[in-house]
């Protein structure tokens, strides 16, 4: 019996919580005087946009690390797994292949520049 | 015929786009097949496309249809879309959740040929301070516009609305463009070590997800902008909030676990 009531007490919960919106919407003053998007929409300016900018200058700000694009060629054998050719190109090539970082098999492409 | 319903549900009228959705996961699925087995995806493309844009367009269509201009689903109707779509978002959870499961194995048990190390020598992997914060803080913000938006919808400022979403839209887009140029700058790729594939899969999967989800909200702001949402009637638009939000999540956890985490050596 309590077991029984415990259920439905949480499988209640749990159905309100499901609906908490539309029980919201059908509260007294939601419809009409809920400012509510004039907060989240002072934080998104406040916070996100400068959070935004702030992650640009972090990113893209030129340093001595960027220039270090890629590890020096060693022939792993757990690496550049080939066992059959991809569906495209010539079949070598991972699918957003890059060659200045991606090497081949055997090396990068232009290893010798 | 009595005209008095005893029910608080709406009868659906009959539909082709379920057994039509049946045929085309079989062939996307056949499709696939064939061009694993024989290199040959025209199958795949074509009922992908077909399946997607003409299928799901206009079933969505009528879905809209119903709900907006009708008015059809009922209060106990409307609960069971949204049961639908929490349950989606469970099983998509245990998705992410078996990548991590993987990732998180193979960089804590990492083999021997591969140095003993997670990451594996000879992987350079990214640094979790430059776009992959970046990113983290367009994901976080696009958070912010979003709940903008619902408040909006809510208080009925339809111009607020379509302002807040507009601006996860281009949020979301942004993220996608951004990690379409890390992939491009990676020095490993899908086909380098269980860390590769492990990477690949995790950041794919949830960069498909966030493609769905834009398309979900574009969907929603098209339907904002013909007024086919209510302050009061707008199941469709929550549940892509819902799904946003679910890939927001999705992400800090990718970025702690995976690029954060994952990235330093053991």
């Amino acid at each position: 019996m309590a077991f029984t009531s415990l259920r439905s007490l949480a499988w209640g919960s749990l159905h309100r919580s499901l609906n908490t919106t539309a029980v919201r919407q059908r509260g007294p003053g939601a419809t009409h005087g809920d400012e509510g998007w004039k907060r989240w929409r002072k934080i998104t300016l406040l916070v996100g946009v400068p959070a935004i900018i702030l992650g640009h200058v972090n990113a893209f700000w030129p340093s001595e690390e960027d220039k270090v694009h890629r590890p020096e060629f060693v022939a792993y054998e757990y690496l550049r797994i080939r066992k059959k050719a991809f569906p495209w190109g010539d079949g070598t090539k991972s699918l957003i292949h890059n060659p200045h970082t991606n090497a081949l098999p055997d090396g990068y492409e232009d290893a010798g520049h | 015929m009595s005209n008095f319903v005893r029910h608080p549900y709406h009868l659906v009228d009959e539909s082709p786009w379920p057994l039509l959705a049946a045929a085309g996961g079989l062939f996307i699925t056949s499709g696939m097949l064939k061009g694993f087995s024989e290199g040959n995806w025209i199958l795949f493309f074509l009922s992908l496309s077909a399946h997607v844009f003409l299928l799901k367009g206009l079933w969505w269509n009528d879905m809209a249809k119903k709900g907006g201009v009708q008015g059809l689903p009922t209060f106990v109707v409307q609960t069971g879309l949204r049961w639908g779509m929490a349950l989606l978002i469970v099983k998509k959870a245990f998705s992410f959740l078996s990548f991590f499961w993987n990732f998180s194995h193979s960089s804590l048990s990492p083999s021997v040929e591969m140095g003993g190390s997670g990451p594996p020598l000879g992987i350079l992997v990214f640094s979790p301070w430059e776009i992959p914060l970046l990113n983290t803080m367009v994901l976080l913000s696009s958070g912010l516009t979003v709940t903008w938006a619902h408040h909006a919808v809510q208080s009925g400022e339809l111009g607020e609305a379509l302002m807040g979403l507009g601006s996860t839209l281009v949020l979301g887009v942004y993220f996608t463009c951004l990690q379409g140029f890390e992939y491009w700058e990676a020095s490993f790729s899908f086909a380098d070590s269980v860390y590769g594939s492990s990477f690949y899969i995790a950041t794919g999967f949830h960069g498909i997800h966030v493609i769905v989800g834009s398309l979900f909200l574009l969907v929603s702001f098209c339907r904002l902008y013909q007024c086919s949402f209510s302050s009061s009637h707008h199941v469709g638009l929550e549940a892509g909030i819902w799904y946003w939000h679910f890939v927001d999540v999705v992400w800090l956890f990718l970025y702690l676990v995976i690029y954060w985490w994952g990235n330093s050596s053991y």
